[in-house]
């Protein structure tokens, strides 16, 4: 990997490995940089490390993404894995990669971090043993480990009922299904949006096998769950909750997997200052892009889920729209029918995804105020009380609440409590959500040590690309 | 602080693969390809994944995908490497991290 | 349309320090504030209670720093007692670190002219590298040495602001923030604030705005001198406390985290933006002074920008009829005697002896007011 490119692309998900390919063919000087070890993204983690016989059991999108990484790995596209993006000043990209900060120039900037599990706060979900559904079907696929002990899923979308499902595959039962749909009737949704479902009646397929497979293994599927909190000392000890009737319940379980859809990555958006809206409907941040996916910050392009949740399948059509107009803005002819294919298939995809949205509406996340209790900003251990104050003495946004409260200030500058944070401060200021806005990011994107900044020889090539 | 074991949260349910070994606090534990040292962990059990430096909090992984840092932990001598980004590799040493980051006898090697 | 005896423009400590002495003489006070990504000093400094190098280029600034920090712990304790916020006040000395034997000679003879402005009543040693280690341990072999005080501490700014917030509401006062002035008038009974979407009027205003009073000034027709001077600051991990005193390079918070800093840069404009090059050469720095931080975590960098008079002082200044103009670079520092003495000051409309020659005419006569 050279010094200087065309394209930098962060991130080798199917979003950052189509991009790349797509201008690799155009012979443009392209480089990858994940923090990850290989190839493949957060649903891909890991997928070379198997023999692709074992992936059957994860089911056939996993195949298909393990046989995606697979085919990037062979393409040449010069990578930096297990490199973390440090800053990114001008046209200069900082990274950390075996303890040494390392640099590289990129005409172009493609940001395709993907998306992130939403983080719902509730009383007790920094207890050890609650963990995300999607975070723990990460595991599962990198290394087809279960819970120990007894276990229940909880929350809502399709993501949780195949999380069930391969763990069912891997002899491993739920005591639970605790739905948290804000949404009774998810098949009464879907008659509101039948043309969509028709055509992607592949996905509803397999949405309708995974709650069969569910029943025929007997896990009990309760539904209309509110009022989620998990309890415990050392590790998670009971899950309690709220059932449609009113009535409270609850089960000892040492692991919670929760789960309540996923937003966009803004942490590297927001460090760049690109502009971002407040999605009303998602509740969350999302890049503002043109219809290529470029930002507000030239030359800076966001694609995959990113730029806004459409999934795995869409994420390599956004990065080719992305990829093939970057080329025209090198002096090369783009692939107008890549382009006309992509657009399609985006199309078809949020049609599918305003389905599932609609169907699969957060009931913790979007129902009650957040708890006092909760822990919003479990860095710094900041409680939703703790916030609150904060509003009640003048803040009414996150910067200022941040000073205040230092809910933000930890290590993982605002990754899992910003978006709370934004909604928490917006509902108990009365302000629009969009006014209240999103947190600020402060380089270096994730910590590193004082030797390592001060480098006093900092390298232009990487050894190992 | 000691206290009764802390049960490991996870066990595999299959290998397809072939294990090596990895220490957690100096004791040996099997690990295989594809473990990021946040599994490795998870699996050893025994203690708490780690303690925050506020109030010696127990914590553990929350969202495996470097986004939450609740997985920090020592690798190699290395403080505060977040051990779901980081694949293990064998004859790895990996060490709990329990509040402060021990400092300077253990940062990165010269 | 609002209204107020005394509105007070800004929303920083300075703004607040004022806005609550007010309200603790019962004035009616409105506090008008800018929105969430105002630009805030208040939000960035370091937390030096300081009156090292105070004075070097205005010989008043010396004692009126050390009259400052002098009655912080009063203030500091009525915090406490009134918020419930420990703003973490440690008055323990402070030192000023320097890496080369040149800096090192400057540093003397500046701390040698800020003792000349209170006939030697000011009490400070020069230390070279020995010396320093005695008194810190962890500083490194290579550092030249440094100078100490026994005035200088710390507080936590952070705290500091939220607690100004929280007293100035306890104690009635009204806040609005998102309500940027854009416009003032003057009228029969005083003046008339537009914020673009609502008007205050108030007998009195105080043009407590940071940097935003040059552009406030400009209303009144009065040309403002202050420019932004940026600083780029390091925090780390959360470390065990190594050591008591506070220099200028480095302090531990009562957090546990430890920040480094500064850099004085005077051409970033209001660019509150961090850089590598200047992090980095604050890290390289930061090594050389302290050692045993080679391997601690930077969490965070972050640029604030200083509000820089051509003296480095404050101005206080009647600058039109009941518009007081209160601008100064260390607001941490001086909080106290701004709750007490300058809102006295607006408070009375009659300027005490020692504030006098804090005005706008040391620059010269064209920045007097033009009505
Ligand atoms: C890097 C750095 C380090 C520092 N370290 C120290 C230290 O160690 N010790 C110390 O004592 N001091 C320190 N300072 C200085 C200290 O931070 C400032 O003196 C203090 O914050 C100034 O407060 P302020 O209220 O004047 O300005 P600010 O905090 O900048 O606040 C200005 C306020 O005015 C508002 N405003 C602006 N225009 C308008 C308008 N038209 N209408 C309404 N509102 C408006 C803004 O929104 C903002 O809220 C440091 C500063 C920097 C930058
Ligand atoms: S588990 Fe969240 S960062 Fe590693």
């Amino acid at each position: 990997m050279t010094g200087m490119v065309d394209v930098a692309i962060i991130g080798a998900g199917p979003a950052g490995m189509a991009a790349a390919q797509a201008l690799h063919v155009h012979g443009l000087r392209v480089s990858v940089l994940d923090e990850r070890a290989g190839p493949g993204g957060n649903v891909h983690a890991a997928a070379l490390d198997h023999p692709p016989e074992g992936a059957a059991l994860l089911g056939r999108d996993y195949v298909r993404g393990a046989q995606a990484a697979r085919a990037f790995a062979q393409s040449g596209v010069p990578v930096a894995y297990g490199a973390s993006v440090s800053r990114i000043e001008g046209e200069t990209i900082h990274y950390l990669q075996h303890g040494r900060l390392r640099q590289i120039t990129a005409g172009r900037l493609m940001l395709a971090t993907g998306a992130i599990e939403r983080p719902v706060p509730f009383p007790g979900w920094h207890l050890p043993g609650v963990m995300g559904a999607g975070a723990f079907q990460l595991m599962l696929k990198q290394s087809r480990v279960v819970p120990a002990g007894g276990y229940v899923l909880c929350g809502t979308g399709p993501l949780v009922l195949l999380v069930a499902c391969q763990l069912l595959a891997l002899g491993s039962r739920p005591l639970a299904l605790l739905e948290t749909n804000a949404v009774a009737s998810p098949v009464r949704v879907g008659a509101a949006h039948l043309s969509t479902l028709a055509r992607n009646a592949g996905a509803v397929a397999k949405g309708l096998s995974y709650m069969a497979r569910l029943r025929l293994a007997g896990v009990p599927v309760i539904s209309g769950v509110t009022g989620v909190e998990a309890k415990g000392g050392e590790t998670l000890q009971s899950v309690h909750y709220r059932r449609r009737d009113g009535a409270t319940a609850s089960l000892d379980a040492g692991m919670l997997l929760f789960h309540e859809g996923v937003i966009p990555g803004t942490q590297l958006g927001l460090a760049l200052d690109c502009r971002h809206r407040w999605d009303s409907d998602q509740q969350c941040l999302v890049p503002v892009t043109d219809e290529w996916g470029e930002s507000s910050r030239a030359g800076t392009f966001i694609v995959g889920d990113a730029a806004g949740i459409l999934g795995a399948d869409a994420a390599p059509h956004s990065a080719m729209l992305a990829a093939q107009r970057i080329a025209q803005q090198l002096g090369h002819r783009p692939d107008a029918r890549a382009v006309a294919a992509a657009r399609r298939a985006l199309e078809q995809a949020s049609g599918f995804r305003r389905f599932l949205d609609a169907a699969y509406r957060p009931g913790v996340a979007f129902g009650t105020p957040i708890a006092d209790e909760a822990m919003i900003c479990r860095c710094e251990q900041v409680t939703a009380a703790t916030l609150r104050a904060a509003v009640r003495d003048g803040a009414r946004g996150p910067a200022q609440a941040k000073a205040f409260s230092r809910c933000g200030m930890g290590l993982c500058q605002g990754r899992i409590c910003g978006n709370a944070a934004t909604r928490l401060i917006a509902a108990d200021s009365g302000l629009d959500a969009a006014a209240v806005g999103g947190h600020h990011v402060r380089f270096p994107l994730k910590p590193l040590s004082l030797a390592e900044l001060a480098d006093e020889a900092p390298q232009t090539e990487q050894a190992d690309g | 602080m000691t206290g009764p074991a802390t049960p490991a949260l996870l066990r595999r349910a299959k290998a397809d693969t072939v294990a090596f070994m990895v220490t957690v606090d100096g004791l040996p534990v099997q690990v295989h390809p594809g473990d990021s040292v946040a599994v490795a962990v998870l699996c050893a059990g025994g203690k708490p994944y780690r303690r925050a430096v506020l109030g010696d909090a127990p914590r553990a992984p929350y969202c495996m995908m470097g986004a939450c840092f609740e997985c920090l932990v020592q690798v190699d001598g290395v403080p505060n490497r977040q051990g779901c980004l980081v694949p293990a590799r064998p004859g790895m040493r990996i060490v709990r991290q329990n509040g402060l980051n021990a400092g300077p006898q253990e940062g990165p090697a010269e | 349309m609002d209204e107020a005896e005394i509105a007070v423009i800004g929303g920083g400590i300075v703004a607040l320090s004022v806005a609550v002495g007010l309200r603790r003489l019962g004035r009616r006070v409105v506090v008008l504030d800018e929105g969430d990504s105002a630009i805030r000093a208040s939000r960035g400094n370091f937390g030096l209670v300081w009156v090292q190098g105070k004075g070097d280029l205005l010989p008043i600034y010396t004692p009126w720093a050390m009259g400052a920090v002098e009655i912080w712990p009063e203030l500091a304790e009525w915090l406490q007692e009134f918020t419930g916020i420990d703003v973490s006040l440690e008055q323990l000395g402070g030192l000023y670190l320097c890496r080369s034997e040149a800096d090192l000679a400057l540093r003397a003879a500046k701390m040698a002219s800020v003792a000349a402005n209170v006939q030697g009543s000011y009490r400070y040693s020069m230390l070279d590298n020995k010396a320093l280690r005695a008194l810190v341990p962890q500083v490194g072999p290579e550092v030249a040495g440094g100078s100490y005080s026994p005035y200088d501490g710390q507080a936590d700014p952070l705290r500091l602001f939220h607690a100004l917030h929280r007293a100035y509401r306890r104690l009635g006062g009204h806040y609005l923030p998102g309500a940027g002035v854009a416009s003032i008038a003057t009228t029969a009974r005083g003046y008339s604030l537009d914020t673009g979407q609502t008007r205050i009027a108030a007998e009195r205003i105080v043009l407590a705005a940071g940097l935003g009073n040059a552009a406030l000034g400009r209303m009144l027709g009065v040309e403002v001198p202050v420019k932004p001077v940026r600083g780029q600051i390091l925090v780390t991990e959360r470390v065990p406390k190594v050591f008591d005193l506070v220099m200028e390079q480095a302090r531990h918070t009562p957090d546990g985290t430890m920040l480094i800093g500064g850099s004085w840069e005077e051409g970033a404009g209001h660019d509150t933006a961090t850089s590598h090059d200047v992090t980095r050469r604050i890290a390289s720095d930061a090594q050389a002074f302290f050692p045993f931080l080679k391997g601690v975590n930077i969490l965070r960098s972050w640029g604030a920008l200083r509000i820089i008079t051509p003296d480095a002082s404050p101005i206080y200044d009647e600058v039109a009829p009941g518009a007081f103009l209160v601008t100064c670079h260390s607001g941490v520092s001086l909080a106290a005697v701004h709750m007490q003495t300058v809102a006295g000051w607006v408070d009375k409309g009659a300027i005490p002896a020692e504030m006098a020659d804090f005005g706008l005419r040391r620059f010269g006569n064209h920045h007097e007011a033009a009505p």
